[in-house]
C-alpha cells in the first residue's frame, strides 16, 4: 500500500494473468450523516459530464473504449456508508495499441470532478430525476422478499444504531432531496470522504498513484477511520429505548417480529449475536460454514434434505456487525418447527463441537473461497476492501494459514457464544 | 484417441476430442490457476418432454431429473464433492441441463465424480417423495417473485402449445405427476453420450482428462443415433394473446413486451445469426447509448432495471423489452413508438461499429473466468457451432443486415405485452 499526495490510501495488484485491468475508488461516509444525498452522487455523476453531457454520449464513449464497464455504487460496511466509483476496461495489449485505461481514468475523473453543471449547480434535471430513481429504488426494496424480512431482522437488532440503517437511506428523506445537500455530498465526496484506491491489472505504482491524483483531487483527504464493531446488542436496544413494546412480543429475551403479506412463501429470518472478539480470526467464519454454509452444512442436512422444510436453509456470518443470519424460505405453518431445528443443530454444534469429517469438509470449502479469490483480480479487490473496511486478515495467503490451525475446540467456542437475539416471520398467506 | 486444438484468436489453450462413445469433451487449459471449474451438459431442458416410446412427460420433469440425480446409491453426491474439497450444482433452462464442479487444487477426482453421479442414477421412491417438497419449495419462492412472473406470464401469451410457456420447474401440479418411472424413461432417452458434452477449464492436464473420460466411457454402453424428445406441439407463428396484466404485492409496476420469432430452424449458423444480429438491434434501438432509452430514462417512463435481450433456439425465439415503470402502457406505447420509427427511418448506423468493440471488449474479458469459458464450450457444442465465434460472425453482420432483421422480426403482429400492477 502507498498513500497518494492527496491522502487516497492506493492498492495495487499487478498482474499479467488477466485481459481485463480494475479501478475502483471507495469512498467512506458515516452512514448517520445524510446517507440519502451521498447515495444520489453514484447515478448522478454517471449520468453526463461537461465534456459529455448525456447520458447516451457517455455510454457510447464507454462501448468505442472497449465497454469500458463503469462502476458507481453504494454500499455498507459496518457503520460506514461506501461510496464506490470505478471501471473495468480490456487491458491495453488487447487493445490494438488503444490506452484504454488511461482514457478510462480520465472519463471517471471527469465524472467525479467535472459533472454536467448549470450555473455552478448540479443540473436541476438530473437531480430530480435521480432522486425519483433513488425514492423509487428504496420503494423497490421492498418487493424482494427475503431482503425485506432480512431488513426487518437486521434494522430488529441494530435499532438505534448506524448498523441498522441502509445504504440507500430513508425514502421520505430521499424524495426531500434539494441541490444544497446534494452539492454539499459532492464537495465531501471529491476532497474530504476518506478513501481507498485498488487497482488490478498490468500496471505499475506509477500508473496507479497518477490514477490516485487525478482521481482523488488536489485536496487533503483524511485516513479511513479504524473498523468499528456495533455495540453490544442488548446495550444498543437499551439505549434506543427499543425493546417488546416497539419490536411485538419478546419471549425468553428473544425479540420477535412477525408481518403477514399475500405471498405463497413465507420467510423465516434468525438473528443471533456474537461475541466481537469471536470476529478477528476464522473460528466464528468456519463455525458457520459448518452449521449454515451450503449444501454441506447442518441446516442444510437437517432442514432441507431430511426433512423437506425448504429449499434453501442457510447461515451468513456478517462480520462487520458480529451477527449470524440464519434463512429460510418455508411454509408458514413450519416456522416452529425450523426454528426448533435450527436452534437444536446450534446447540448440538456448541455442546459436542463439529465433527472432524464435517471441520475438514467446511475448512475445504472456505479455502476454496480464498483459492478462487486468489485466482480472480475482481474478487481479490472486493475482498480486500472489505478486509480493510472490517479490519479483517487482508492477505489470502495468510488467512489460509489461519484457517488451517482452527481446532474443533475453536469452533465449539464460538457456537457456544452465540445467542438468540432477533427472530421476524414474515408470513404468506396465499396459497 | 487423441485431442485435437480448437482453434481460437482468444489466446485460450483449448482441446476437444469426440470419444468412441459420442460423448464430446473439450478442455481449456489454465496451468497457473488454483481454482477450476467443470460443466456436463445434456442437450435436454424444460421444452423436451416427448417421452420415448409415447406420451408426453410433466411440465418439470428435467428440473426434477437434475435435482434427482444428486442422490444416487451411496447417498448425496453432494458431500462427496464437498469430501474432495469441491462443489457441486446443476441449472435446467428451456433446452439444457448442466451439472457444475468447482474445484480447488487437482481436478481430476471432481470431474471423474461429475462424470460418474450424472451417467449412473439411481431413482428411490421415498427420496423422490422428500424432493418433490423441496422443488415445491422452489417454485413458491418464484411464484413470489414479480420479475420471474411477468416473464412467465409473457411467455404465455406468446406461446399458446409450446412447452417453453410451461414453468421450467413445473407446477405444485405437475411435479405431483413424476415418478420413477419419468424418470428413468427420460434419463434412458437422453442421457446418453452423443448428447453429453464434458467441458473443464481450469489447473488440468488436457491429456490426463481425456484418459480419464476414455476410461469412465468403456463403462457406458455405446449408443447409435440420438433421437430428440423435442416437439413444437403444433405451434403456430401468431401470438396466444396480445397482453396479460396480474396483480401482486408489489410496490413498482412491471412491463415486459416481448415479440415472437416467426422465423425457425435454418441450420446452427442460421440459428446463430438471427440471436446476435437481434442482439446488436436491441442494444441499437434500446442499449444505454441509445436515444430512446436517454428520452424514457429522462422522462423517467424507465430506470436502470429496464433490458431488452433475445432468445434464440433452433425451435423456438423471443425477445423480451422492458422492466420495472411506473406506467406500463405509456412505456408500451413508446417502445412500439420507437420499433415503428425505426422501421421508418432507419437505425443509428454509427452505433454498429460502437457494438463490435463492446462485444469484443465483453467476451475478452469474460474469457478470464473459467465458468464462463465451461458454459461456452458446452452451449456451443449444442448449437453445433464453433466456441466463441461472436466476434467474428459480428464482423460479417451489416448495418443492411439488422434493417433487415428488424422487418423480419418486429412486426406488430408478433408482440404480446405482461404487466405487473400493485395491488
Amino acid at each position: 500500500m502507498e498513500r497518494a499526495d492527496n491522502g487516497l490510501e492506493v492498492h495495487l495488484l499487478p498482474t499479467r494473468e488477466t485481459r481485463g485491468s480494475l479501478c475502483l475508488l471507495s469512498l467512506e461516509n458515516p452512514l448517520s450523516g445524510d446517507r440519502e444525498a451521498h447515495a444520489l452522487l453514484p447515478d448522478l455523476l454517471t449520468r453526463g459530464t461537461a465534456q459529455t453531457p448525456g447520458l447516451a454520449e457517455m455510454a457510447a464513449r464507454c462501448e468505442a473504449l472497449f465497454e469500458t464497464d463503469l462502476v458507481a455504487s453504494v454500499t455498507a460496511a459496518g457503520p460506514n456508508q461506501l461510496l464506490r466509483f470505478g471501471f473495468e476496461v480490456l487491458a491495453d495489449r488487447f487493445a490494438g495499441g488503444v490506452r484504454v485505461f488511461d482514457q478510462a481514468v480520465e472519463l471517471l475523473a471527469e465524472t467525479l470532478h467535472q459533472p454536467a453543471l448549470e450555473a455552478g449547480r448540479l443540473r436541476s434535471d438530473h437531480l430530480l430525476q435521480e432522486r425519483d430513481n433513488l425514492v423509487r429504488s428504496i420503494a423497490g426494496l421492498r418487493d424482494d422478499y427475503g431482503l425485506l424480512a432480512w431488513r426487518r431482522l437486521v434494522e430488529s437488532m441494530h435499532a438505534g444504531t448506524p448498523w441498522a440503517l441502509h445504504s440507500w437511506g430513508d425514502q421520505d428523506s430521499a424524495a426531500a432531496l434539494d441541490e444544497a445537500r446534494v452539492h454539499a455530498a459532492w464537495d465531501r465526496a471529491r476532497g474530504q470522504l476518506a478513501g481507498r484506491l485498488v487497482l488490478v491489472g498490468d500496471l505499475s505504482m506509477e500508473q496507479a498513484l497518477e490514477a490516485a491524483a487525478k482521481l482523488g483531487g488536489d485536496s487533503q483527504r483524511p485516513a479511513p477511520a479504524a473498523p468499528r464493531l456495533p455495540p453490544a446488542v442488548s446495550d444498543a436496544a437499551a439505549a434506543s429505548g427499543v425493546g417488546a413494546a416497539a419490536n411485538g412480543a419478546q419471549a425468553g429475551g428473544v425479540r420477535e417480529g412477525h408481518d403477514r403479506l399475500p405471498l405463497r412463501q413465507s420467510q423465516l429470518v434468525l438473528g443471533f449475536a456474537m461475541e466481537h472478539e469471536a470476529m478477528a480470526g476464522p473460528s466464528a467464519a468456519l463455525m458457520a460454514a459448518v452449521f449454515g454454509g451450503g449444501s454441506h452444512s447442518r441446516l442444510f442436512k437437517r432442514v432441507r434434505e431430511a426433512e423437506g422444510l425448504a429449499y434453501g436453509c442457510g447461515g451468513s456470518l456478517l462480520v462487520d456487525s458480529a451477527t449470524l443470519v440464519v434463512q429460510a424460505g418455508i411454509d408458514g405453518d413450519q416456522a416452529a418447527r425450523v426454528r426448533e431445528l435450527v436452534l437444536a443443530e446450534l446447540s448440538s454444534l456448541a455442546l459436542d463441537g463439529p465433527r472432524q469429517d464435517e471441520l475438514d469438509v467446511a475448512r475445504r470449502a472456505l479455502q476454496r473461497r480464498l483459492d478462487a479469490i486468489m485466482d480472480s483480480p475482481r474478487e481479490l479487490m472486493g475482498w480486500r476492501l472489505f478486509a480493510l473496511a472490517t479490519g479483517r486478515e487482508t492477505h489470502p495467503e495468510r488467512a489460509s494459514r489461519l484457517l488451517s490451525e482452527v481446532q474443533p475446540e475453536d469452533v465449539a467456542r464460538a457456537a457456544g457464544a452465540v445467542s438468540l437475539h432477533s427472530a421476524y416471520l414474515l408470513e404468506g398467506t396465499s396459497k | 484417441m487423441t485431442l485435437h486444438a480448437i482453434e481460437n484468436a482468444l489466446e485460450l489453450s483449448l482441446w476437444e476430442a469426440r470419444l468412441p462413445s459420442g460423448l464430446t469433451l473439450r478442455v481449456d487449459a489454465r496451468p497457473g490457476r488454483r481454482t477450476g471449474f467443470a460443466a456436463f451438459g445434456v442437450d435436454f431442458g424444460s421444452i423436451d418432454r416427448r417421452l420415448a416410446g409415447g406420451g408426453e412427460a410433466p411440465a418439470g420433469t428435467a428440473h426434477f431429473l437434475e435435482h434427482e440425480l444428486f442422490e444416487d446409491e451411496q447417498g448425496d453426491v453432494s458431500d462427496r464433492f464437498a469430501a474432495l474439497g469441491a462443489s457441486a450444482n446443476a441449472m435446467t433452462g428451456f433446452v439444457g441441463t448442466t451439472f457444475v464442479a468447482s474445484t480447488s487444487g487437482d481436478m481430476l477426482p471432481a470431474v471423474k465424480l461429475l462424470l460418474e453421479f450424472v451417467q449412473r442414477p439411481a431413482f428411490e421412491a421415498g427420496h423422490i417423495e422428500r424432493e418433490r417438497d423441496v422443488i415445491a419449495q422452489e417454485i413458491a419462492m418464484y411464484e413470489d417473485d414479480a420479475d420471474w412472473r411477468v416473464f412467465e406470464a409473457l411467455l404465455r401469451c406468446l406461446y399458446a402449445r409450446h412447452p417453453v410457456r410451461d414453468n421450467i420447474a413445473g407446477t405444485q401440479q405437475s411435479i405431483g405427476l413424476i415418478d420413477a418411472e419419468v424418470l428413468s424413461r427420460c434419463h434412458g432417452a437422453a442421457y446418453r453420450p452423443d448428447n453429453l458434452c464434458l467441458a473443464v477449464s481450469g489447473p488440468v492436464d488436457p491429456g490426463a482428462v481425456l484418459e480419464l473420460a476414455l476410461h469412465d466411457q468403456q463403462q457406458r454402453a455405446p449408443c447409435d443415433g440420438f433421437s430428440s424428445l423435442r416437439d413444437d406441439a403444433g405451434e403456430s407463428a401468431e401470438v396466444a394473446s396480445r397482453s396479460v396484466s396480474l396483480v401482486l404485492p408489489v410496490e413498482r409496476p412491471r412491463l415486459v413486451l416481448g415479440i415472437k420469432e416467426r422465423v425457425l430452424g435454418g441450420g446452427p449458423l442460421a440459428v446463430a445469426r438471427r440471436q446476435l444480429s437481434t442482439r446488436m438491434l436491441l442494444d441499437v434501438l434500446f442499449g444505454r447509448a441509445s436515444a430512446a432509452f436517454e428520452t424514457l430514462y429522462g422522462e423517467g417512463l424507465v430506470d436502470e432495471s429496464f433490458s431488452a435481450s433475445h432468445s434464440a433456439e433452433a425451435c423456438f425465439g423471443f425477445s423480451s423489452i422492458g422492466g420495472e415503470t411506473d406506467d406500463p402502457e405509456a412505456l408500451d406505447q413508446r417502445l412500439r413508438e420507437v420499433l415503428k420509427r425505426a422501421a421508418r427511418d432507419g437505425i443509428d448506423r454509427a452505433a454498429h461499429g460502437r457494438i463490435r468493440n463492446k462485444l469484443y471488449g465483453t467476451l475478452m474479458r469474460a474469457l478470464d473466468q473459467p465458468e464462463t469459458v465451461a458454459y461456452g464450450l458446452v452451449s456451443s457444442r449444442f448449437r453445433e457451432m464453433p466456441p466463441f465465434r461472436a466476434v467474428e460472425l459480428v464482423e460479417s453482420i451489416s448495418a443492411e443486415d439488422l434493417m433487415q432483421r428488424l422487418h423480419e422480426h418486429m412486426h406488430e403482429s408478433a408482440m404480446a405485452r405482461a404487466i405487473v400492477r400493485p395491488e
